[in-house]
């Protein structure tokens, strides 16, 4: 098990992890999310990217200035053991909160289109306990766990033809037809399937190459900017804005189009594979949050992930009402993210502050 | 300290101090009357007393171990023709013994050695006179081939290391000797090409050997589960065969070979998950087909574990899934069944299994019999009683005789195995079960190593060349470096550049 601070992401794991964190349980709603801008909303995905690639930055220029150190460490050596603990202990909370974000997401679908006459009790803890499994074998098992997905599921996107051969593309135009408030809101609403990068802030110290870490990160990003520019000009030839504005989970029409003469309703097939983006994104989470504790503990220890994944679990299947449980996940979380990616342009300005001090790391 | 740390400690402890305290067999002088004393009651044991040239020898063999004509033309003609020689100069092939190391002595006897005791002389001498009946060479049952060599190797060590070595003339196999199993006193051999193979590899092998402790091994199997990685995994990680091309190839790649005395495999080390399904065949035929072949394999693996699965979520959770026509035929054919889906199929998989299990402890004969009566009786009297339907029973064979295209026996009982933990997820979850259970299994997979190197490769890439000998056997043209499972010292099978 790829336990300790051994360099084992090569450049091919740094893609797919960042690729697979990113995409999980939000893309199936991403239209939906961002139908304020209507038939625009297929370039929304490149402004994001473009708001994405601007805070990497910040990230990997900290990031060269600690190469051996998680964002946990990182506090501690700016601001000090008890405040940065502090802050540690709302990362490792915005960690777990993640990852049960995903988890609830996906199984409250599966109740919904699968599994009508189920409760999500055995369907989630099924999950978790994949989910455990996965992050007990360390960050290496979760990066190749996420190449692996990206195999399993990469092939959908060749589903989009029959979506798009059925819309019709000149649904896109006029470009632009919208306004500042709708591309604010949408971006607002559809954030959060672009949250998983921000976990490089952890990973990287595991990075082989870190010189070209960069590069990979990027590649990354900019691979799911492209397949979500993909999946929305098909949406946006394939459905109407108020088709958009009111389906839930338009990915799941988006399946209907599909036509074979041997398999009928293949979003049951869709779904069913979704669990590989899921998981993906739920371990890359669930091993943030375990890092954070192990290394506040000084030490690696089994509950060190017990402990995340049962609060991970109890969020879900606790005594939160749901409508809790969704405020936390879609507003807390998001803006927890909007914190994190930021909060690296304070360090290295606390990072400067104290070089300029003499005080460097 | 942890519990697990203490607990390990106190292993070690108590595997430190046994260490110590086998008995090294020596102390006072060895005399004729030690040695009955220690094999009393066997009666194998010839001990005899005779005065050669007016010295008085005592001689012991087992006869059960030396061929007594053998015994005569070595130890006895040329002592009798000696006049009193020094009988080191008349026995060229005899070796001194230690007078003390009463251990050794046992050992060598027990392994069909002659000993001598030349008591004027106070020498004692040991000659190799081990000559017993053996299975000859024959074709390989379990790993059959069309094309290329049929020999495969047999019970005694001896002869499957002149196989090799006839295969490979280079003075850099090397061969490795251990003993292991403190009663059976096993033979172990560890085989690599010096050149090639990696020498951190060769050295995790003979840790690991060393390390074992065990009363006694009855085949190869026993052993490599005891020196692999991971041993509560279902799926084997180090490679199993019977065959020398298997070998003699998987040496020229750079990978380290266990045999053992008394069994008739060897174990390849490491072997990556997609070796499993690779035949030595693949060589053999044309590319093309052979990438055909290991893609039906591979696929077959797929195909396995997701069609009877399958069947149950479609009809137990998803029937909206399939087209109108087959939904008619599939209810049709169910509509005299009482069972859900979920038992229908583990019913029948189990009678596949049931059947399997019987036909292979049965003679041939009686055995293929009862493949006739179960797949056609009990499987038509079945779908008669209305106890299954006509559609799973056509699934379940096709699944049964996928699971056996892998040509590793281990790999392919793993699978049938694996097959059941995704039947019963599909009973309880239908098709997101299934990718559940797929997940799990794929994650398990990325897990597995062998000798640390991870067992998905190159489905977790190594090296991009890789992929030209994995799920497609490129021409040969093509196939210039070496895997990099192996990680060998010298990369390319063909002597380019930097050799």
């Amino acid at each position: 098990m790829d336990r300790g601070k051994i360099h084992s992401l090569r450049p091919v794991l740094v893609v797919g992890l960042v690729i697979n964190t990113m995409v999980g349980v939000n893309l199936l709603s991403l239209a939906h999310y961002a139908s304020k801008m209507g038939y625009n909303l297929w370039w929304s995905p490149i402004l994001m990217g473009l708001i994405v690639t601007l805070t990497i930055f910040p990230m990997i220029a900290l990031c060269r200035r600690y190469p051996e150190d998680t964002l946990f460490r990182i506090h501690e050596k700016l601001l000090g053991k008890w405040l940065g603990r502090g802050i540690n202990v709302v990362v490792i909370v915005y960690a777990i909160l993640n990852a049960s974000t995903a988890n609830e997401g996906y199984v409250r679908l599966l109740q919904t289109s699968m599994l009508n006459n189920q409760t999500i009790t055995v369907p989630l803890l099924g999950l978790t306990l994949v989910m455990f499994y996965i992050t007990n074998g360390g960050i290496k098992l979760v990066a190749r766990f996420c190449l692996l997905a990206l195999f399993f599921t990469g092939w959908m996107l060749l589903l989009l033809q029959y979506g798009f051969q059925e819309g019709g593309i000149t649904h896109i135009f006029p470009l632009f037809n919208t306004d500042l408030a709708s591309v604010l809101d949408a971006l607002n609403q559809s954030f959060g399937s672009m949250l998983g990068y921000e976990v490089l802030l952890i990973y990287y110290p595991f990075i082989v190459e870190k010189k070209k870490a960069l590069k990979h990160v990027l590649i990354g990003v900019w691979s799911v900017v492209l397949f979500y520019v993909l999946v929305l000009i098909t949406s946006v030839a394939y459905f109407s804005e108020w088709q958009m504005a009111n389906l839930v989970y338009p990915i799941l029409n988006l399946f209907k189009a599909v036509e074979l003469s041997f398999m009928e309703r293949i979003e049951n097939l869709g779904i069913g594979l979704w669990v590989f983006l899921i998981l993906s994104t739920s371990t890359t989470y669930l091993w943030m949050a375990r890092t954070g504790i192990e290394d506040m503990a000084r030490k690696q220890r089994l509950w060190h992930l017990l402990l995340p994944t049962a609060i991970s679990y109890y969020m879900i299947r606790g005594p939160l009402a749901v409508e809790d449980q969704r405020f936390i996940y879609d507003y807390v979380t998001v803006y927890l993210g909007y914190g994190l990616i930021l909060w690296p342009i304070f360090l290295l300005l606390l990072h400067a502050l104290r070089s300029g001090r003499g005080e460097g790391a | 300290m942890r519990p697990t740390d203490w607990w390990r400690e106190q292993v070690t402890k108590v595997a430190e101090a046994r260490r110590h305290e086998q008995p090294s067999g020596r102390g006072e002088r060895i005399t004729p009357h030690m040695v009955k004393e220690q094999l009393a009651n066997v009666d194998d044991l010839s001990s005899l007393s005779l005065t050669i040239n007016e010295e008085e020898v005592h001689v012991f063999f087992l006869d059960t171990m030396v061929d007594l004509t053998q015994v005569y033309e070595t130890v006895f003609l040329p002592l009798q023709r000696s006049d009193g020689k020094d009988p080191l100069r008349v026995l060229p092939y005899a070796q001194p013994c230690q007078s003390d190391d009463m251990g050794r002595l046992m050992n060598n006897l027990l392994r069909g050695h002659t000993i001598l005791f030349f008591l004027d002389r106070e020498l004692i001498l040991h000659v190799n006179t081990f000559q017993v009946e053996h299975r000859s060479i024959t074709k390989s049952e379990s790993e059959a081939t069309v094309l290329g060599p049929q020999d495969s190797f047999v019970e005694m060590l001896e002869i499957n290391l002149s196989m090799l070595r006839r295969r490979l003339t280079t003075p850099n196999l090397k061969i490795l000797a251990y003993t292991i199993g403190t009663e059976t006193k096993n033979r172990v051999a560890v085989l690599y090409l010096e050149n090639i193979a990696n020498d951190e590899n060769v050295e995790r092998v003979k840790t690991r050997i060393q390390n074992v402790e065990y009363q006694g091994f009855v085949g190869m199997p026993v052993l490599k589960q005891m020196l692999e990685d991971k041993p509560y995994s279902p799926f084997p990680q180090f490679g199993l065969t019977g065959r020398p091309d298997n070998v003699t190839a998987a040496l020229l790649d750079g990978r380290i070979i266990i045999m053992l005395n008394g069994s008739p495999d060897a174990a390849i080390c490491p072997a990556s998950f997609l070796e499993m399904f690779s035949s030595p065949e693949d060589f053999y035929n044309r590319w093309s087909t052979a990438s055909l072949l290991r893609m039906i394999r591979f696929f077959g693996l797929f195909v396995t574990i997701l069609l009877t699965s399958s069947y149950v979520s479609v009809l137990t959770f998803h029937p909206e899934m399939l087209p109108p026509a087959l939904l008619t035929i599939l209810s049709q054919s169910r509509s005299q069944v009482p069972f859900p889906p979920v038992i229908e199929v583990l019913f029948i998989e189990l009678v596949i299994e049931v059947l399997r299990e019987a036909g292979i402890r049965m003679p041939t004969k009686i055995g293929q019999t009862i493949g006739i009566v179960g797949g056609i009786v009990i499987g038509t009297a079945s779908v008669q009683a209305g106890l299954a339907s006509n559609i799973l029973i056509v699934l379940v064979s096709i699944s049964a005789l996928l699971s056996f295209v892998p040509p590793n026996f281990l790999m392919s009982n793993a699978i049938r195995l694996v097959r059941y933990g995704f039947i019963l997820m599909a009973g309880l979850m239908g098709m997101y079960g299934q990718m559940l259970m797929l997940a799990f299994l794929f994650a398990h997979l990325l897990n597995l190593t062998s000798l640390g190197t991870p067992c998905m490769a190159p489905g977790v890439p190594r090296q991009w060349t890789d992929l030209l000998n994995g799920l497609v056997r490129a021409p040969m043209k093509f196939i210039v470096y070496r895997n990099r499972m192996s990680r060998a010292k010298r990369k390319q099978t063909r002597p380019i550049g930097e050799e």
